[in-house]
């Protein structure tokens, strides 16, 4: 390029360069440059270069990904209500909260140990669980309803229904009491009924 | 004197060398007439409407994909995996010039701690699945742009967060 300009110099100052020199330099002063077609995909008006990123828009999408221990359950205990009078009349209920406190305004708890369910509950901790209770199956003379949890030494919660919101722990207690209504059909001899417990991160 | 002769003869010489040139140069111009190609349009505008979310995966991911679809559907040698929380295709609503060609780029991946992102799925307007950096659509005014993906596992997944991210460009072709 440096030999280019001065080929040039020496052709307007007219003196001290060689024919060859003047037309090489001569010819590349009048070169035009390579157009490009209109109709090609490289050819922007000159100003609008950014024409197309003005246009755009962009937006960070976040991608949410917890990792977790799977929740694990084991059953601790039943949940007892030990033996109650065969008499139990339709509507007469006995109630075991999760603390094991026996409410029993008939009078027809007989003997046995009364206690709530016990499981332990093993998840990642700080992440929101549900706790439910469904698939209840009545023992013969009775129906279970009202179900309260209490998980991690927190306060007695419906958990039947929709079940109810908790923050995991990493390792806990979920205590579940429950109140037993007679329908006026029991009869003597062994009568026990079950229901699932699911806990779910949400 | 001759030496002047002699110059004057040389500048006579390189007058005709140079008017030759130029009118050689004048003798191949041609004219042609171009168009100035332009077209007004809104710019495109995305929201977003809610993130890619796949909810709770067991840590024990490993080299197992989880393919999250852009209807919210599971997928993958570890759908089993994923454990809780809600699953749900990104979700943005663009804004653009009807009739207008767009282009969508998704970049700059960035992966979470324990999986890569990757096969990005667009829908755009309710049409067709399709691998969102070949996806063109023609533009209506303001329509919802659905986007899937698939993580791989690396064995390295540890329990808590581990978000990700990814740009979503849309332009006019």
């Amino acid at each position: 390029m440096s030999s280019l300009n001065s080929g040039q110099w020496r052709c307007f100052r007219g003196r001290s360069g060689s024919l060859p020199s003047l037309i090489v330099a001569v010819s590349a002063f009048f070169a035009p440059a390579v157009p490009i077609a209109q109709d090609s995909p490289d050819f922007i008006l000159p100003g609008l270069e950014d024409y197309d990123h003005l246009m755009a828009d962009l937006a960070t999408v976040k991608a949410e990904v917890t990792f977790a221990h799977p929740i694990g359950i084991s059953a601790v205990s039943a949940l007892e209500f030990g033996s109650l009078d065969q008499n139990l009349a339709d509507l007469e209920s006995v109630t075991v909260a999760p603390d094991n406190t026996v409410t029993d305004p008939a009078d027809r708890v007989e003997g046995g140990p009364q206690a709530a369910a016990s499981l332990t509950v093993a998840a990642t901790p700080g992440v929101p669980i549900t706790i439910l209770v469904d698939e209840v199956v009545p023992g013969a003379g009775y129906s279970l309803t009202n179900f309260r949890c209490n998980y991690n030494t927190a306060s007695d919660t419906a958990c039947d229904g929709p079940g109810y919101s908790e923050t995991s722990v990493a390792d806990s207690t979920l205590f579940v009491g429950v109140t037993l209504i007679g329908n006026g059909n029991a009869a003597a001899g062994a009568a026990d009924g079950s229901f699932d417990v699911t806990i779910s991160y949400q | 004197m001759n030496t002047n002769i002699r110059i004057k003869k040389f500048a006579a010489i390189l007058g005709s060398a140079l008017m030759g040139l130029m009118l050689a140069t004048i003798g191949h111009a041609a004219v042609e007439n171009v168009v100035a190609q332009v077209t007004f349009a809104d710019p495109v505008t995305i929201v977003e409407v809610n993130s890619l979310q796949y909810g709770i995966i067991d840590h024990v991911l490993n080299a197992e994909t989880i393919i999250l679809g852009t209807d919210d559907s599971v997928g993958g040698t570890g759908a089993a995996l994923v454990i809780g929380g809600t699953q749900a295709a990104a979700e943005l609503t663009v804004d653009a010039e009807a009739s207008q060609t767009l282009t969508i780029l998704i970049d700059n991946i960035i992966d979470g701690t324990g999986y890569a992102l990757s096969a990005f799925v667009c829908k755009y307007n309710g049409g067709a699945d399709t691998a969102c950096n070949s996806l063109t659509p023609t533009a209506v005014a303001s329509a919802p742009l659905l986007i899937g993906a698939t993580i791989t596992g690396d064995n390295l997944a540890v329990p808590g967060a581990a978000n990700g991210s990814f740009d979503v460009t849309i332009l006019y072709q």
